[in-house]
This record gives structure tokens, sequence and C-alpha cells, in this order.
């Protein structure tokens, strides 16, 4: 009662300062922010919505109940408040990582604190550091340890370093998000390859003048890359599936790009695979190995044990394209989550695979490995990934990291291992003859007291779930989206296959889930999410304010080019189509169906539920959650179900009688140009 | 262990290791404390030893009424054994019971949980007794008794009820079934549904009960092995030796660095003790391993130390020694010197128990619904066989459902078709033992799954196939059943053939 009558005395105050500042003749912004106030307060003690109010939310939402509806679903949201856009403690948290060709330096790519440093790898002390702005993250140095590539994944750009100096010499500019990189010296030149994550493609760039010679196409989401030591030939390695139907396996492609001819010989497509970060050669077999994961999205998941969700892998192929081979890294009750980087000794009988969801250093004898490959039967071969029994043959070591393994490199005589620990800050030292840990590169603290940097090591932490089976991570690679569907079986067998959904510029875009049913967050991420995933115990409270402030810290993903500044022709078009009220031809188009109506900026959500006749025939409800479209052009396929592979397909394949906006005035121009309007968002 | 000692052995390994330890009062200390000579105690040490002592003689009157009396005969109890600083102390924890074993340590360390037996009269049930110098509670009053107590992530309790018979070789009426209840409570909610005896359970550290059963007991298969299910009952999994031949297990427990080890005994065998062998937890089919190098059964637990070692019961190496435990390196293998831990040759010391090594076991939200009757199973392609030999040309039609009658028939619940790719998804009644039959065109049964697994209350069940590997995972395919509602076990014809979907 105490409590109540604070609650009511504060109204009454509130309401008369309100008063008071009206009369004081406020700007229309203030006095708006004034009613959503008022009207809040009034909300929350149970009290009716005044007769104007109520006309307004019901004019504006197209509801007649409007008792769920409250002012904040479209006003009081600014960009420039929400969470990713605040400052945020920067960490030196290693990513790429190479040693030169002498083993005297080791250098690594601070993404986070736009640096790239050089630690002397006998002292194990920095010695140098160069500015490279623009989020460096991959890096590659030249046969005679003369320059360094650096990616830089946010201006979009490749950077050359020299080492004699640590000096920027020179940039080419490349596709949407480069991460990884690789030099080749080829007959015609030195040549590098980028994997560009956002525009699915790498450029093949002219070492020398830092000039890019093509773009090849590759599978979605580009990520690792190598080249082979005679400079023929580029592999690379992509993260997300390719796109297909929602009864369809997903696959993956593992691209083999002749560096001289400077195209694309072989497309390998890997099956059930996701999540390939990096690819290795082992020269003397002709073998292409990659960490993967093999994912089982199209069964229900009634369990988690024995692989039921995912698996851990690598995949081996040869040059000459002949099938793939899935090999299992998992035992039938222990599981190493997100196989992040994969390294083969120089001597080629060993290799290394990063666990960064399971901190755990595989060493696998390649040996084995091979041999049980060369001897098994096709059908063999092609069960192999689904048998945990196998590992025991040729997993030699698991040794123990601190969190997120994330990127490997090895000594140019293969016995010291560098493990980058990305979120502690620390680079681990394995003696690789013995296997045993041999020191530890200490670069900062570890970030322990920075709630985001602990919500990112929940996030990422596989220990969390059943047997360590998967991270938060291993759907949402940099808390994006896979592109796959999964069936939970949370709300019966078989019904409502779901499309994930990017948690990247998800800050103020509550309620959550396809059904809007979460409020927020921290509800989203709780027990019901531990009992029909994790399987384990929930997170604490603690934890999920610490995976909370992770999550809202990430901004949208991005589908447009660094190197665009203004609107392109066709995308203002595309903004005229998206804000219309009438059709070209004058005719008026109904608010309930014009795209800013339920996609109302700044976050593009009116975060209500909306039918938009996308019902399926496994959907349970009609009127669905309206996502927001921050970054909606990177994160294909679309609608709850995931049956749209396209934006153009929201409204070639899946408009019903224009309920999700009106579009048949639309001619392919008009989508086109829509659409392109979406992908700056 | 090998109980042939090397030379170096012949003084005898009591002796020894209370000289290393630099505890030549030890044994009089002991002694002492257990007089009543040992004074307050401010709190419990960390290290410290949760001891099964048997007495060394026997009444000759005694009979055993069930399987604990024959393991801890009138007058067994359980002690606690600290460091002091002038020696090894102890304490009768169960001072006030008629006798009492099995003792497991709670997680927190500051209680532990056993059998006791108030009176010779009475039934076995389990106590609970704080670590500092209490009474112990009795917990549970299960008809017919309670034995092999656990402690649960929740902060339940578990054990097996009722106490079988003397040679109850864990199938029909009187077997042995896990339940758990929460302290406090007398509502006890059962685990599991009939397989063939629960006994002998503990927690593995992914949050999963290890329990040993007797395989099924329809299918004349009447070795125990060892099965794992959640800590609601769900997802009844084969853990391991379940081909391996007529052997009885006892005391598996999991090891902080991924080891369980386990006592394992032929199957007719009349004793006691057992062999100790070990199966890595990451793939315990593949890796079963005896510990020592001899065959020989002389040992009564086994309990990881939390150092990589551990810590068993073991017959000492003379003639006429007691029972005392020892620690052991079990890598070492039969080059490994056993040493002597604690040892009193007035008393056998036949079980023993320690903190849980290791950090705590992950707990799991319950999937049980209990107001729901039934659950559902989901088989992937009940054609696959893994690798049995496939009957030539036989391929699935439909599915007929068993269960168990009390009097111990086999009744047929209903069959349901299977989708053209093998799959099928069925509603079948919780909490009760089933079994099934695939059946080809003409109905003739392909392949018999013994009644031996059951469902949850809401529980969602899974299958790769029938008689798929244990260590496989499923194809990534998405099967026909999961596209139409799930059929129900019983329905009738008519009723199948209105079913929409049914692409059979």
């Amino acid at each position: 009662m105490k409590r109540r009558g604070m609650i009511i005395l504060a109204v009454a105050v509130g309401l008369g300062l309100g008063g008071l500042v009206v009369s004081l003749n406020l700007s229309p912004t203030k006095r708006q922010s004034l009613r959503i106030y008022v009207h809040d307060r009034k909300q929350a003690l149970g009290l009716e919505p005044s007769r104007r109010d109520l006309d307004h939310m019901q004019r504006m939402s197209g509801l007649t109940d409007v008792s769920n509806v409250s002012c904040r679903h479209c006003h009081g949201i600014k960009l420039a408040q929400l969470p990713w856009n605040q400052p945020r403690r920067r960490h030196p948290t290693p990513g790429g990582m190479v040693v030169s060709p002498d083993g005297a330096a080791l250098y690594v790519a601070l993404a986070d604190l736009n640096q790239v440093i050089e630690i002397d790898t006998i002292t194990r002390d920095l010695k140098r550091r160069v500015p490279v702005p623009g989020q460096p993250t991959g890096l590659a140095i030249d046969s005679a340890g003369e320059r360094l590539f650096v990616t830089c994944r946010d201006d979009d750009v490749v950077a050359r370093i020299t080492t004699a100096g640590l000096e920027l010499t020179g940039s080419a500019p490349v596709g949407i998000g480069p991460v990884g990189v690789g030099f080749a010296p080829t007959r015609n030149g030195d040549r590098l390859i980028v994997a560009n994550t956002g525009s699915g493609d790498v450029s093949v760039i002219d070492a020398d003048s830092m000039t890019e010679l093509t773009r090849v196409k590759t599978g979605r989401d580009p990520y690792g890359v190598t080249t082979s030591p005679d400079g023929r030939h580029g592999l690379v390695a992509s993260r997300l599936a390719e796109l297909s139907s929602t009864d369809t396996a997903p696959a993956t492609e593992l691209t083999i790009i002749d560096l001289e001819r400077t195209r694309a010989i072989k497309r390998l497509p890997l099956a059930s695979a996701h999540l390939s970060e990096s690819v290795a050669l082992n020269p003397d077999r002709g073998w292409v190995l990659t960490p993967m994961v093999r994912v089982r999205n199209l069964i229900p998941i009634t369990q988690v044990a024995r692989g039921w969700v995912m698996s851990s892998g690598i995949a081996l192929a040869q040059l000459d394209g002949s099938e793939p081979v899935q090999m299992p890294l998992d035992e039938a009750n222990a599981y190493f989550a997100d196989p992040a980087d994969l390294v083969v000794h120089p001597a080629g009988h060993r290799a290394y695979v990063a666990s960064g969801g399971g901190d755990v250093v595989t060493v696998i004898d390649l040996d084995q490995m091979f041999a049980w490959v060369e001897q098994a039967s096709p059908t063999d071969r092609q069960r192999a990934i689904h048998n945990l029994e196998l590992a025991g043959d040729y997993v030699v070591a698991r040794i123990p990291t601190r969190r997120n393994p994330t990127r490997l490199a090895l000594s140019p005589d293969g016995d010291t291992l560098y493990v980058a620990e990305r979120l502690e800050d620390s680079i681990l030292l394995i003696d690789t003859r013995s296997n045993t840990v041999a020191g530890r590169i200490e670069l900062g603290d570890g970030g322990s007291s920075d709630p985001v940097r602990r919500g990112e090591r929940l996030f990422t932490l596989a220990a969390r779930t059943f047997q360590g089976q998967f991270s938060c991570r291993s759907c949402h690679p940099d808390g994006h989206v896979d592109g796959l569907n999964y069936d939970f079986d949370g709300d019966g067998i078989g019904d409502n296959m779901l499309d994930n959904r990017s948690l990247q510029g998800l800050a103020g875009t509550w309620p959550y889930k396809w059904n809007g049913q979460n409020p927020s967050l921290a509800v989203q991420c709780g027990p019901r999410f531990a009992k029909v995933l994790m399987r384990t115990d929930p997170f604490s409270e603690a934890e999920l304010k610490d995976l909370v402030a992770f999550i809202e810290s990430m901004p949208p993903a991005r589908a447009r080019s660094a190197h665009l500044t203004e609107l392109t022709p066709a995308e203002s078009r595309g903004r005229d189509i998206f804000f219309a009220t009438h059709t070209p031809d004058g005719r008026e188009i109904p608010r309930d169906r014009q795209c800013h109506h339920c996609h109302a900026p700044p976050l593009y959500t009116s975060r209500m539920k909306t039918d938009v006749g996308s019902r399926g025939p496994t959907t349970r409800i009609d009127r669905l959650d309206t996502p927001h479209l921050l970054g909606v052009g990177a994160s294909a396929p679309y609608l709850h179900d995931g049956r749209a592979r396209s934006l153009e397909e929201l409204w070639t394949l899946y408009q019903t009688n224009d309920l999700h906006g009106v579009s048949s005035y639309m001619n392919k121009h008009q989508l086109n140009d829509l659409v392109e309007f979406l992908k700056t968002l | 262990m090998n109980p042939a000692p090397n030379p170096d052995h012949n003084e005898g390994i009591r002796r020894r290791i209370f000289r290393r330890r630099g505890a030549a009062l030890g044994l009089a200390t002991v002694l002492l404390a257990l007089a009543g000579g040992v004074g307050c105690r401010p709190s419990v040490p960390d290290e410290f030893l949760v001891l099964t002592q048997t007495p060394r003689a026997v009444p000759a009157a005694f009979s055993p009424k069930d399987t604990l009396d024959l393991l801890y005969p009138p007058g067994s109890r359980i002690v606690l054994v600290t460091p002091g600083s002038d020696g090894m102390r102890a304490t009768v924890l169960s001072a006030s019971l008629h006798a009492a074993g099995g003792a497991v340590v709670a997680p927190s360390g500051d209680r532990v949980l056993f059998s006791g037996k108030a009176t010779p009269k009475s039934e076995w049930q389990i106590f609970e007794c704080p670590l500092r110098r209490a009474l112990p509670v009795a917990r549970t009053a299960m008809p017919g008794g309670a034995m092999g107590p656990i402690y649960l992530p929740d902060g339940r309790i578990g054990f097996s009820s009722p106490v079988p018979l003397p040679g109850h070789d864990l199938s029909g009426p009187g077997r042995p079934e896990l339940y758990a209840q929460r302290p406090g409570e007398a509502k006890t909610r059962r685990l599991t549904f009939g397989l063939a005896g629960a006994l002998e359970a503990t927690l593995l550290r992914d949050g999963r009960i290890l329990f040993v059963s007797g395989g099924s007991a329809y299918a004349a298969i009447t070795n125990q092995s060892l099965f794992t299910i959640n800590s609601d009952g769900t997802e009844i999994t084969a853990f391991a030796a379940q081909h391996d031949g007529r052997v009885r297990i006892r005391r598996p427990r999991e090891s902080p660095e991924g080891r369980v080890v386990f006592l394992s005994s032929d199957l007719s065998a009349a004793g006691l003790e057992g062999r100790l062998e070990q199966v890595l937890a990451a793939r315990p089919f593949s890796s079963r391993e005896a510990i020592t190098a001899t065959d020989a059964a002389r040992f009564r637990a086994a309990e990881p130390a939390g150092d990589d070692r551990i810590l068993v019961t073991a017959e000492g190496f003379n003639e006429g020694d007691s029972f005392g435990v020892y620690a052991l390196d079990p890598k070492e293998h039969a080059r490994s010197a056993f040493e002597c831990i604690f040892d009193d040759p007035e008393w056998h010391e036949v079980e023993v128990a320690v903190r849980p090594p290791g950090s705590k076991p992950m707990g799991r939200l319950s999937t049980v619904d209990e107001s729901m009757s039934i659950g559902r199973l989901l088989c992937l392609d009940v054609n696959h066989f893994g690798d049995l030999p496939r009957p030539e040309g036989a391929t699935a039609k439909s599915v007929r459902f068993l269960s168990p009658t009390p009097e111990g028939a086999i009744e047929w619940l209903g069959e349901v078709p299977v989708q053209v790719d093998g799959s099928f998804l069925v509603e079948i009644p919780a909490n009760t033992l089933l079994g099934l039959e695939t059946l080809d065109e003409a109905g003739r049964v392909i392949r018999r799954l013994p009644p031996s697994f059951w469902v949850r209350p809401g529980e969602n069940r899974s299958c790769v196939g029938c008689h798929e590997p244990h260590s496989s995972c499923p194809e990534n395919r998405r099967p026909l059943a999961v596209k139409v509602p799930a059929l129900k076990v019983g329905a009738s014809p008519a009723d199948l053939a209105q079913r929409p979907g049914v692409t059979q």
C-alpha cells in the first residue's frame, strides 16, 4: 500500500509538472514525450487512456483492442540512445595471427583496438604496434616476410604493411566485410585472395600494385582462405549454407580457385556442414582440410544428446574435387563445439583444431585419419561423421585453453603453436613436440570487469549446453544468423519450423520470438531456452544481465559496401517506395499496408504482431512479430519459416493479397529499387 | 588389485603407509577416537573420508533377509575419518543405527546420505547426516526399503527401492526402481519403469544418472549393464556393457578426468567382491578395460580421489588381513603400487566415499509434464539397422507396440503404419515399459525390441533406427512422419485410414 501510494503521488506530481511544463509552451517533441510519459504512468496504474489517445492508438495500430499497445511501440526510440551506439570498452582481443618466415616475429591483429602488433617470439614481448583503422581482422605475410596484408572488416579494404618499418604502405578496396586473406606467389606475380563475408565473393588482388584484379563468387559468407605453396590454388571455406528449401539439407561450399586464371575451378558442396571458418592444405597428400559443424536442423530437436542438433568435424577434400569426407571431432559423450581454426604441421603428420566453444585445442594424427579414410568403403566414408567412436582413433590430445580459442598459427618449424584466446586477451603457446603448454602471452587483463565481455564469454561458451554440444554462437556466428531453420519441440514435433533470426541490432526491438511472446531478452534467454535447447541449468540472473548487455551491444549487420556513402539512385527510388502513401498512379495505399507503418523508423518495426498472410502449413498463428529491418539485407532467408530465400521472393512468391504491403502495382524495376533500399538499412 | 605382493610389500602395506605418512600414532588415535576419545570438532576439514565399516565377524545366527543385510551385516557403520594433528581421527556417524552402509557425500561436502537400518526388524531406509556431529535423520519411508542414495543437482535425493532379496536377478516382481524425493517432502517420484531393476545409481558430471540394470527382463538377457537417464527419468539410454556377457556390475563412479570406474564380477559368482574396470565417459562402448592386470575379484568399492587416482577398498596382502582403503593410479595398471590410505585391523573398510571431486554436475530443467498421460516417440528410419544385417527384402510397413502385463505376459498395445521413408511419430502411454516389433507387409515380424524403454509424461523421445549403433548421430533428413500429426497407439484401422498424410 505504501508503495502504491508513492506511485500515485509520483504520478500526481508528474501530472502536475506536466501541466506546468505544458503551460510553459513546450516544443511539439517535448510535448509528445510528456504525453507518452503520462500515458505510460496511467497504463502502469491500470487507468483508461483518454479518448484522444485511444483514437490515436486504434487508428495507428489498426487494432480495436489496444490494451497491449503502448506509446513506446512507435514513439520514444532514438538510435543514438541504443546500447550499440554507445561508447564501449575496447580490449586487446587477439584475432588473426601470422608468424614471420624466420619465426622471429608473431603478428597479431587486434580488431577491437584497430591495431596490428608485433611480438618477439623469443622474448615474448610486444615489440611494436601500428594503427590500422577499420577493424583489422585477417593477416597474411609474403614469402620474404617483408609485407603484411591485413583485412579491415569495417572499411572493406585490405591494407599492406611493411614489416621493416611496420608502416601502412597501401590498401585496396574489396568486397563487403573482408576477413580471411591469403598470399600466393603465382607465375603472374604475387597475389592476395581476400574472403569478403558480406558480399559472398573473394577479391583477387595484385599484391604489388594493390589493385583488385577480379572477384570470384564463392559460397555464402566466405571466411577462411589459404593458398597452395606453389601459388596455383586458392582455397575458400564458407560459413553459411547455400539457401535452399526448408526440406533440403543445407550445404556450404568449399571453393577451389585457380589463381593464375583467377577463376573458380571446383565448387565442392559440404553436405549439412556450416560454420567452416578456416581451411588448410596438406600439400604432400593433396588433402584440403576445413573444420565444420555438421548440423541436423531438419530433425526436430527432441533431444540434444548424441549430436542430435549438431556436432563438430573436419571436412577432407582432394584438390581434384573428389567427394569430400567428413570426419568427427566429437565423441559420444564429449563435444568440442565451434571448431574455428585448423592448421597443419609443416611435417604433415599432425593437425590442430581450435574449438572456440569448447576451449580446447584438439591434436589430430593425420596419418591415422587418412589411413582410415583410404581404407574405408564409400558407405563408411559417407557415415563417418555420424560415428562418434571414430575420433578416438586419431585424436592424440585435447589441450585445454582459456576462453574462446579462435585463431591458430604455427611457427615455421612447427614446434610452437600459437593459440589466440580471444576473450581472455591472451595467446597460449603450445609445444607441439610434447603437446604441453609452453607459456602464455598476456595482451591485457582479460576484461572480466566488462559486462559486455562477460556476456560474450557466456554467448560463446558451449559448457552451458548439455555435454558442451554447442554455444549460442553456434547458431548465431558473430551474433548474426546461420541462415537455417530449426524445429523446436517445445511447440510440438514438426510444427513451426522456424527461421533463425539475427541478434545484431536487436536492442530496443522487443518483443522477441516470432510469436512475439517474449517481452525481453532476459526472458528470451531464460529458463525456457535452457529447457528447450540448452538442456541444462538456466543462466543465473547475473549471467543473463551480462548476456543481454553483450547482445544489445551488437550493431546491426551490414549488407552495403563501406565505400558507398550516399544512396544510389536505385536506393533513393526504393526509399520513396518504402515511404509511399500512394501508388504512382495516385491511389491511396491503406495505412496498415504502407511499408513504414509496420516497419516504422528508426528501428523499422512497430514491435507489434501483424498478419502478412505468411501462415504456412505448420504455422499455428496468423499474427507474427514484425521483425526490425536493420541489417535485413544480410539476414536471408526471410519469413518466420525461412521459406523466402531472398527479399525479392517476399513479394514475388510469398505475397498474399497485398497483405505484406501493397506490392501488386510494382513492376520489377520498382521491386528491385525497394530491395536495394532495404539493403541499406 | 592384485594382492600378490612384490617383495617390497612383505612388510605389509598397512604399516608402511602409516610410516610414510608420519602417522605412527594413527592407529592408536583411530582406536582412541572410536572408543569415544574424540573431542568436539569445530568444522569439517576439506580432506576427509567417509567409510563403511563392517565387523570382521558376523554372528553365526545372522540370516540376511535382503542384499543390504548381506553387504552390511549387523554392526556395520558409517565412519568419518579426518586427518588431525595427532593422526587420523574417526567419528561414527551412524552410531544410533543397527547397521549402515553405502554412503555418498554431498557436493557441498557437509553431509552424507547412506542406507541404514534402525533396528534388526526394520527395513533399510535412506538416512542423512551432517558431517558435524549429529544424529542421522531418516529421509525415506519406502515400503520394501531403500538403498543406493545419490544427491541430485536440483537438491533432491535419489535412491533405489525396494531392496532386492539375496540372489535376486533384478528381473521380475520386487525388482528395485529409481525414485527421487525432495528433502522434507513425503512424495516420491519414480524415475525408472521396469527395465530390469535399477541399482547403484551415481551422478555423471553432465547431470545424468548412471545406474546398473539387468538389461531386459523380457529378452532372456540377464547380464547387468550400465544405463543413463536424466534426473527426471527421461531419455533412458544404454551407456556401456550391454553386449559384454554375463557380468554383474557394482558401484560405477565417474572421475573428474572422464573415466567411469566400476567393479565387475561373473553373474554367477557368490562373493561381494569384483574386478576393477573402467570405461571412458566420452566413448564408453569402445573403451572398457581392466584397471589391474589380474582378473582377481578382490575389490569391494572404487571411488575417484580427485587427483587422478582411485580409492579402492580391498583385502590386504597377507592372510587374514582385513579390507582397507588404498589409492592407485589407473594409468599405472599392474605396475602401480597400492598406497594404503586407511586400515583399521578390527574392521573391514568395505566402501569409501569422498567429497565429489571436480566441478558441480550440470543440472537440468525437467521436460516432464505430469498433467499428461502420454509421450511421443519419433523414429527417423525404422529400416535403418546400423551394423546389423538386414533381412533380405524386408521393409517395415508398420510397428507394433508391446508392453508387459503385471503377470509377466506381453500385451500388444496396437500397431501404427510407417511412412515410406521408414519414419513414424507416435503417441505412447507414459511411464510404461514398452517394446516394439517392426512388421512387413504381410505382418511378419522383421525385428523385435523387447520391452526395454519408456517415455515420461510429455517427453518427446527419438531414435535413429532399429538397433542403431549406440554412438551414432542421425542423418540430417526431414522425416515424413513429422509432417503429419502424431499417430496414437491403439487407434483402430478405420481411424488410421482417416488420418491425413499417411503416405504408406
